[in-house]
């Protein structure tokens, strides 16, 4: 018999990472191991995380694509869910249905440079890109990540910022719009530390990801540096609730943002009405 | 199909009792399971008929709470067979509508499916109401092309014609019937000032038109009209617990509330209740025409009409932003 | 009296009273009556007002409209703009009331509305420019009081058993709320997820907590205009729970909501002197 689409399959947390104050990433596993090693997914496809009795919320599989037994989601607490998701520690149980969406188009990038222009918890998206990057290196030009938080404190995924400082023809630029008494490193609004970036445009495509108001200030930045928009990528954001372009929530013009998205170039996005 | 049929009532009854269950709308007009051929109003039922193949509340799975992953109990799709009696074809074409939604792979809905399956539509021709609309695209009260079966109510029992190949072998089961000539079919009602379906192309590319906020204000976003319409589909996914037994349910849900869009952290894309009215039409005449060429997200069944506490009239508005688009559009030209 | 309303709105226009006027037209294509907001003098021409216009268009007052925004309104619908004032969401001089002498509507066309043939305010308290006779106005052919009488007669379980009976047909689709122009909190109860106060599917339960929480809601705040009964597609009786307990506001407060500006309102503000001893004060009873 078919498999309700609505149904979620169960999986454990293996591993909590208490990111920010708000903000906690939880690595699991499927517990089905039929289902755990067929399981695969691209970066920027997102999937429904249950907290069972609590319901359900919308999260990007940010992990590393090359390693789909273990999944990845980061969380903000913003609601009734994510707040009782935050209760949960390494063995807990949690509903997973997924992937869904369209990803991020990598294999056309092949032989470009990759520009990543991250805010908060928008670096959730991009890093499945990140490690996809550095896992086919000699696949790509030269990757420049800016990624930037409000304060030090709001800066999350410290580990994987260790191993992307260190990867070769690899840029790092990490940024806070306000530094506190430790803070050494630089500050500074995204779009602003993007323009001194200053990466090439020749050859490359540029994804950004972060709160609305820092979209809307770099993609101007990223036209400005010579990135048509065919080649500007981001993720819409917006309340879903099945996935599976059936419950209507996400609908925009004629697509969904859940199938036809969440990625959609710039170029897409101008051709949809201006209400998000 | 072969021409048609005479049947009376009571032949009629035993074949759909030997295929299985039976439901038909009840005086409330919900669609309930019926032991007997109910007596049936003039027009459609207040409930269109989706509610028996997606129901406005729907378990996903249920379990109790504590409980292991290995006992949470998925819901079983349901595969009773039987037939549905008195189906409206406004109601029957909306299902081919959701049919497009829940049974399109990779996602297929195994009980919508199972449903579909299972229940033969057995459709009864109406006398449309005042505001009924099935002309408006192009089919009658007695269309018999999205049910299985379609009886037209005779003085001694039913004319039959077949509108599929599982409704003609249902009606070959049906004892005593005689051969007859199908009536021609009637055409739909429709009202005198309609002059045709608008362009989707038009409506999308006039999304940021004024004429949306002035509609805005003769609506007060209750939804009642999605609650009503046969072809709404949208649906939210929540859990709730009841004396320790937790289910996981998809539940019906509306465009037209002010939290559909609203997101976790506040933000909410429709927060003006012209958006939301603009979303629900555009739905219907532009969105669902452009990825479906032939399709509309109406079938005229005018429930939403009938309810309106504003007494607003989808067909009126849909005109009369149409009028307003062409004629503009004829003044630059 | 549609002339007269023009007249009035064109000089309220023409005085600068007004940015935008909500009032009813006939809509050309289906004959019914509908909302309409118009933000030119010249459309003044498309407004009437007779006993069709049966809504309530207290909720469609925005603070997105052009302001000051005139309101073509009947004495309920006064009442409901009224306390729309009194509660802040809209200053005294944003609103320009036009108030109809109203003898009443006629939802079903025939026979004028149950809350029109009991209605003692036929003019809105609140008025800036009065339009039409009000001399000849229609005296209450019955009472609130004999509308709940059978509610308020009947034993606890009886009634109790009423109301549940009455609930049952609810899908918990809160048309009553969107209509409603005092439902005008900006995030209700229903839609709070934490906690979660009231479920979202239909069952006993929960239609009792959305009809008791709503009813609570609008004691001393109902003014009558029965848009929720009205709205409903499943015919509940919501509107005679708000009717008890207005009567039970009047009797404990002597208070009728939106006739006068200004006063105490039993539902808004915190007194010490309260006649309900759990607050403090000298119970009355």
């Amino acid at each position: 018999m078919l498999r309700d689409p609505l149904l979620p399959l169960p999986a454990r947390i293996s591993e909590r990472i208490d990111e920010t104050a708000d903000t906690v990433t939880f690595h699991f596993e499927l517990l089905d191991e039929a289902e755990r090693k067929a399981f695969r997914y691209l970066p920027g496809q997102f999937a429904e995380i249950s907290n069972f009795g609590e319901g359900e919320s919308t999260f990007v599989i940010a992990g590393d694509p090359a390693k789909p037994e273990r999944l990845t989601v980061t969380t903000k607490r913003v609601g009734a869910h994510t707040e009782a998701l935050h209760h949960l520690y390494a063995g807990a149980i949690i509903g997973f249905r997924g992937p869904y969406g369209k990803a991020f188009p990598v294999a056309d990038w092949k032989g470009k440079d990759i520009v990543i222009a991250g805010g908060g918890i928008g670096l959730a998206p991009l890093k499945p890109i990140i490690c996809h990057v550095l896992n086919h290196r000699a696949d790509y030009g030269k990757l420049t990540i800016v990624y930037g938080a409000r304060s030090p404190g709001d800066l999350m995924y410290a580990a994987d910022r260790e191993i992307w400082a260190k990867a070769p023809n690899t840029e790092l630029v990490v940024t806070v719009d306000k530094g506190d008494a430790n803070w050494k490193g630089r500050e500074g609004f995204v779009p602003a530390v993007l323009r001194a970036t200053a990466p090439s445009a020749a050859n490359a495509v540029a994804i950004t990801c972060g709160p609305p108001i820092m979209i809307k200030l770099t993609l101007p930045v990223f036209k400005d540096l010579g990135f048509p928009a065919e080649r500007i990528f981001t993720t819409l954001e917006m309340k879903m609730k099945c996935g599976l372009g059936q419950c209507g929530r996400c609908n925009i013009g004629p697509f969904y943002v859940c199938k036809d998205g969440p990625v959609f170039s710039v170029a897409q996005l101008q051709q949809l009405p201006q209400e998000f | 199909m072969a021409d048609g049929m005479k049947i009376s009532r009571d032949s009629l009854l035993a074949a759909l009792r030997k295929r299985g269950a039976l439901w038909a709308p009840n005086d409330a007009g919900r669609w309930a399971a019926v032991d007997s051929l109910p007596e049936l109003g003039p027009i459609r039922p207040r409930r269109p008929v989706k509610d028996l193949f997606t129901p406005p509340r729907r378990e996903i799975a249920h379990w109790k709470a504590g409980a292991g992953p290995a006992e949470i109990e998925p819901a079983q799709p349901d595969e009773t067979p039987g037939s549905v009696f008195g189906v409206r074809p406004c109601d029957a074409r909306a299902l081919l509508l959701l049919d497009r939604a829940f049974l399109q792979p990779p996602h297929l809905d195994p009980h919508y499916q199972a449903r579909r399956d299972n229940l033969l539509l057995i459709g009864v021709a109406c006398q449309p109401g005042p505001n009924c609309y099935c002309g408006v695209f192009g089919f009658g009260p007695d269309d018999k092309d999205a049910v299985d079966v379609m009886l037209t109510l005779q003085a001694d029992g039913f004319a039959a014609q077949a509108g599929s190949p599982r409704g003609q072998a249902f009606l070959a089961t049906v004892s005593g019937g005689a051969a007859a000539p199908a009536a021609a079919p009637r055409p739909g009602p429709r009202p005198d000032w309609w002059t045709g379906l608008p362009d989707p192309k038009a409506l999308y590319a006039n999304f940021d038109h004024p004429i949306w906020r002035e509609l805005g204000t003769s609506c007060m976003n209750c939804g009642v009209c999605t609650q009503y319409c046969p072809t709404c589909q949208c649906f939210t996914v929540d859990d709730e617990s009841w004396k320790g037994e937790i289910q996981r349910l998809r539940i019906v849900d509306n465009c037209q509330r002010s939290d559909f869009t609203r997101m976790a952290g506040g933000h909410n894309p429709r927060q003006v209740a012209a958006s939301r009215l603009r979303q629900r039409m555009l739905h219907k005449f532009s969105y669902i025409p452009t990825q479906n060429p032939g399709l509309v997200g109406c079938t005229g069944c005018g429930r939403c009409v009938d309810l309106c506490p504003l007494d607003r009239n989808l067909f009126a508005d849909v005109f009369e932003i149409m009028k307003r688009i062409n004629q503009e559009a004829e003044r630059v030209a | 009296m549609n002339q007269s309303l023009r007249e009035t709105v064109k000089n309220l226009f023409a005085k600068g009273k007004v940015k935008s006027v909500l009032g009813y037209r006939e809509h050309p294509l289906s004959q019914a009556v509908v909302a309409t907001l118009i933000t030119r003098s010249e459309d003044a021409d498309t407004l009437i007002f007779d006993d069709r216009c049966v809504q309530n268009l207290a909720r469609a007052l925005t603070r997105d409209l052009p302001l000051p925004v005139g309101i073509v309104v009947k004495g309920c619908d006064g009442r409901a703009v009224s306390m729309r004032i009194t509660e802040g969401d809209f200053a005294r001089e944003q609103v320009v009331a036009i108030a109809m002498a109203c003898a009443g509507v006629k939802a079903d066309g025939k026979t004028f509305d149950e809350r029109c043939q009991r209605c003692e305010m036929h003019v809105s308290p609140l008025a800036d420019v009065t339009v039409g006779d009000v001399s000849a106005l229609p005296k209450p052919e019955k009472t609130r009081a004999e509308t709940i009488a059978k509610i308020k007669t009947m034993p606890p379980a009886e009634r109790f058993a009423f109301w549940q009976k009455a609930f049952e047909p609810c899908t918990h689709c809160y048309a009553c709320r969107e209509v409603c122009p005092l439902c005008n909190c900006a995030v209700c109860v229903t839609d709070q997820n934490a906690p979660r106060w009231i479920e979202q599917t239909a069952k006993p339960s929960s239609n009792l907590m959305w009809h008791m929480i709503r009813a609570f809601h609008h004691a001393g705040r109902c003014v009558d205009c029965g848009e929720c009964q009205r709205a409903c597609p499943e015919g509940v009786p919501m509107h005679l729970l708000d009717l008890c307990l207005a009567e039970d506001v009047e009797e404990l407060f002597d208070f009728k909501t939106g006739v006068k500006q200004g006063g105490k309102w039993p539902f808004l503000m915190f007194d010490p002197q309260d006649p309900d001893s759990w607050l403090g004060g000298p119970h009355r009873g």
